[in-house]
């Protein structure tokens, strides 16, 4: 039987994340299965936002934990292009969130002053302020703002990167590392054993490891089920839609619209609840194209090109699971949204904790347990 | 929102049959096709095709008028200009027209969306000059145009042969026809030979078809290989290997045909299962022997569902309409199967040179190219040497691939490439190009301007929409 | 690249190509109308930035891609219709003009 000192199931933004800070971190032999199903694979519905605006309105750890990932994002970028030459496509130019009338402009100040007094307990700094449509304006000259925007809140301390290629440099970067990836072989039982080890059983043969990391997004709640554990996360549909290759005119990206390096617009992302349905539908299709067209006029006559739906792997309180598995030491799960925002913190702090070499005091806060109530 | 019994997608033999026969049962038919004018493909423009015209593409092309002038009076009615972007198993269509996008329901859909020139990528495939050669069919029937410099034609398959024949006709000069066929046909076309025998008819079109090609005196190549297509800002110079034999020919025109295939992006987007045609190396919806996919209430008929050629798919058309009467209520089981005996015989007689043809054209996975620097996507200019990286990074899915290498994601959605990526992982993991997936189909089947999208007619509107990230955590 | 038959067969009318008027057929696609008035480019690739033209004149390939009355359309599948603003887009940094 192969042996490894740590097994993750899952190479979505998650397990990739962690697979390769389990590498940086001298884990020893890690490896990393990817099913490669090509219908659940929610790595793909990532908007691509590195944000921690409006994150944790109601939640201060959330709020402190989406700030940290933030100010790591442009370090982990940069080591990633210096590790595998995949440029991730990192634009750090801020993000603004555009208000449409009065009340509009009043619930995001309203937020603005939440999140800053959250955060000030926190001893952490919450750079946002809101704008006048004037001065959002300004921020955006090259695109015309539609006459209902009154204004805006912004930051300039995030951005947006490319999910996808994200997820390419992630694992390229674990496999330069050392880590093996094994796709197209569906990882389907964990059995923790007696002395600690834990066997897990593929199509192909069985493995066993010193550590199990599930992060198989909605897989993980069979697994998770065998072990005797419910996992508290539901399916929430998300539909993004993409559009032909413009010249280059959007620098910020605006929540729901944001613009490629590629020059392609995304707009999304839609809130439903279709269990794990991930179809298209067109009138979901028409109030995005509607939204965006409110916002900015010159989208009018752009072609949308192509539309897709994914599924979120959502909790009850919106924060991450970071979770030992009930009675295992050794077997962790880790389900959340936004993985993309909380990719560098998987690799830098959760990673760590999973090896027991470094545990960050939030991670207290982050167990499946909690909703055990 | 409107709803008819049947919709019928595309106005080809297919469609125009299906849509006849059932609007003649009394059926509400709507036929919509994307083009301007009913006949699809083989029968494009031909009503309005002056009589130069006619008696130059034949009989074959004159049958159209027959089929389009029943469905003119049939009853049905008919769409032109309509563009299907979107539809679901539950008989639920969005298609724009004239600037306008509406969803419209049917009890049932026959799909009959044809089929496309099979795309091979050659070194130099996409330099200005290098076309299909039912690119050139298509600008002779729509426009009466013709090439005006010299021409090669190069590929696979009996339309490569039909289309020089054509060109012949219209005094254009041919360099060469250089066929990737080998020389000598494959043991197993053999056994096909009797049946291909008891059509005469079809063997002497085959048969003068060769000899008007050696009447004008055009080197004609077999067993060619390494076809390329050189220039700098155009085509300038066609290269290939016959055995040991160097070839390079100065022309204006490269046409490329590599046998026909499917065009399954809608039955893909819809969601109904496709089977593998192993020997023919395409994807095809799965059917019964009605053209009933996996998806109850869709249909396929035609080229689009299976490549047997208009006069099988104007048959197939109306088989699957009679499966809808049948399904609609209109005729009883025993009514369907006597209509349908005449036409299942008639396809029958129609298909039998059709193993035997296929056998002598059949696709071959090192016939396509591995040339690093030919370019597989065309949309968003990814090559093989991009595909290979992702194999050797262990990505072996269609879809993975393409959200690492963006190949795919361009409009045209993986129809220029999707199959030749597939035959590319196939190699270079010594499997089969199905073991590769297929590539997620996803609406709009062709990209369509958002203030259209945000004007659409909807069954029920949404909302204003929620703001993801406000309304959440 | 191609010549018409019947150079007399269709009506003449007139569009705005790339800013210029030009007499093109009508009744038959932009594409083929383009193509038999010798402009054998729609294009330039926004990935390759080189120079393309129509490839299957079905509605399959994409090249064919140019905006038709301010929107990107596929010029195979758009007839010519008089005054009809086609703009293709031809100099972009590193193309030169071409036709």
């Amino acid at each position: 039987m192969k042996t490894a000192d740590v097994i993750v199931i899952g190479g979505g933004l998650s397990g990739s994340a962690i697979a390769l800070g389990l590498m940086q971190n001298n884990a020893g032999t890690v490896i990393l299965f990817d099913e490669q199903l090509p219908t659940q694979r929610l790595s793909r519905g990532n908007f691509g936002l590195t944000w921690f605006m409006c994150k944790g309105a109601d939640h201060p750890v959330y709020a402190q934990w989406s700030r940290l990932s933030c100010q790591q994002w442009p370090e982990f970028a940069g080591m990633l292009e210096q590790e595998t030459g995949y440029n991730v496509e990192l634009d750090w130019t801020g993000g603004a969130v555009q208000a449409m009338g009065e009340n509009e402009v009043n619930a995001h100040k309203a937020s603005i002053e939440n999140l800053k007094s959250v955060c000030a307990k926190a001893g952490l700094d919450y750079p946002v302020t809101m704008l006048d449509r004037e001065t959002f304006q300004e921020l955006i000259p090259d695109m015309t703002l539609g006459e209902e925007v009154s204004g805006a809140m912004y930051t300039p301390e995030q951005g947006h990167v490319n999910p996808l290629k994200l997820m390419a440099a992630m694992r390229g970067a674990f496999q330069k590392k050392g880590g093996t990836f094994i796709s197209g072989q569906t990882a389907y039982e964990v059995v923790p054993r007696s002395d600690q080890t834990v066997i897990v059983k593929t199509g192909k043969g069985d493995f066993q490891a010193g550590k199990v990391v599930i992060a198989s997004g909605h897989g993980s709640k069979r697994l998770m089920a065998s072990l005797g554990e419910r996992l508290h996360v539901y399916p929430q549909k998300g539909q993004l839609m993409v559009s032909q290759r413009c010249k280059r005119l959007l620098k910020i990206p605006v929540l729901s619209v944001r613009q490629t390096m590629d020059g392609t617009f995304m707009l999304g992302l839609s809130t439903e609840d279709t269990a794990l349905n991930n179809r298209v539908t067109a009138p979901a299709m028409k109030s995005q194209a509607a939204n965006a067209i409110r916002l900015f006029p010159e989208l009018a006559k752009v072609n949308w090109v192509r539309a897709w739906g994914a599924i979120r792997v959502m909790t009850p309180d919106g924060a991450p699971i970071y979770t030992r598995v009930e009675g295992h030491e050794n077997i962790f799960a880790v389900a959340l949204h936004s993985a993309v925002s909380l990719a560098p913190l998987a690799f830098s702090t959760v990673a760590p904790w999973i090896l027991g070499t470094d545990q960050h005091p939030l991670m207290s806060n982050f167990t499946n347990g909690r909703f055990n109530v | 929102m409107s709803h008819h019994d049947v919709i019928v997608i595309g106005a080809g033999p297919a469609g125009l049959s299906a849509a006849s026969c059932l609007a003649e049962m009394g059926l509400d038919v709507l036929c919509l096709d994307e083009q301007t004018k009913p006949g699809g493909q083989i029968y494009r423009n031909i009503q309005d095709a002056p009589s130069k015209r006619r008696e130059l593409l034949g009989d074959d092309y004159e049958a159209g008028d027959a089929i389009v002038n029943r469905f003119l009076s049939s009853g049905a009615a008919y769409e032109d200009q309509a563009m299907v972007w979107q539809a679901e198993a539950d008989g639920l269509i969005c298609y724009s027209r004239f600037n306008k996008s509406k969803q419209i329901r049917a009890n049932h859909i026959i799909a009959a969306t044809g089929a496309m020139e099979r795309p091979m990528p050659i070194p130099g495939w996409t330099l200005p000059g290098v076309m299909g050669a039912g690119a050139a069919n298509n600008l002779t029937k729509e426009a009466g145009l013709t090439p005006e410099g010299r021409v090669v034609l190069a590929g696979n398959g009996p339309l490569l042969l039909l289309e020089a024949s054509l060109l012949i006709k219209k005094g254009v000069k041919i360099d060469a026809i250089l066929e990737i066929s080998p020389k000598l046909p494959s043991v197993k076309s053999v056994p096909h030979a009797p049946k291909a025998l008891l059509r005469t008819d079809f063997l002497w079109k085959g048969i003068s078809l060769l000899r008007e090609i050696k009447k004008a005196n055009i080197p004609h190549y077999k067993g060619v290989s390494n076809i390329q297509a050189l220039g700098k800002e155009q085509l300038e110079t066609v290269t290939a290997e016959n055995g040991s034999e160097k070839l390079s020919i100065k022309t204006d025109m490269l046409l490329l045909h590599f046998g026909v295939i499917p065009n399954t992006h809608l039955f893909r987007q819809i969601g109904c299962k496709l089977a593998w045609h192993s020997d023919q190396r395409y994807w095809f919806p799965e059917c019964d022997p009605w053209g009933r996919t996996s998806c109850e209430r869709i249909f396929a008929a035609g080229d689009g569902a299976r490549v047997s050629g208009a006069i099988a798919a104007r048959y197939k058309g109306e088989i699957a309409a009679l499966e809808v009467a049948r399904c609609s209520g209109i005729i009883p089981e025993y009514e369907r199967d006597r209509l349908a005996l005449p036409l299942l015989k008639a396809i029958q007689h129609d298909h039998w040179p059709r193993p035997f043809v296929d056998s002598l054209y059949v696709p071959r996975p090192d016939q396509f190219t591995f040339d690093d620097d030919t370019i597989l996507c065309r949309c968003e200019t990814i090559s093989v040497r991009d595909i290979k990286k992702m194999v050797n990074e262990g990505v072996r899915e269609l879809n993975e691939i393409k959200s690492i290498t963006r190949a795919g994601m361009g409009p045209c959605q993986g129809r220029m490439c999707g199959s030749a990526i597939a035959e590319v992982i196939a190699w270079y993991t010594r499997s089969s190009p199905d073991e590769a997936g297929l590539l997620n189909i996803r609406p709009p089947l062709k990209p369509i301007p958002l203030e259209e999208v945000a004007a659409m007619d909807v069954e029920k509107n949404e909302g204003s929409g929620k703001n993801w990230l406000l309304d959440k955590k | 690249m191609f010549k018409f038959d019947t150079p007399t067969e269709n009506k003449m009318v007139e569009v705005i190509l790339d800013g210029q008027p030009v007499s093109v057929p009508a009744g038959i696609s932009v594409a083929a109308a383009l193509l038999g008035t010798g402009r054998v480019i729609s294009r330039i690739s926004p990935t390759s930035a080189k120079p393309c033209s129509p490839h299957c004149l079905m509605g399959v390939c994409f090249e064919c891609m140019m905006e038709i009355d301010g929107i990107q359309r596929q010029a195979c599948m758009t007839d010519v219709t008089p005054g009809m603003s086609i703009n293709r887009y031809l100099e972009t940094e590193d193309s030169h003009e071409s036709s």
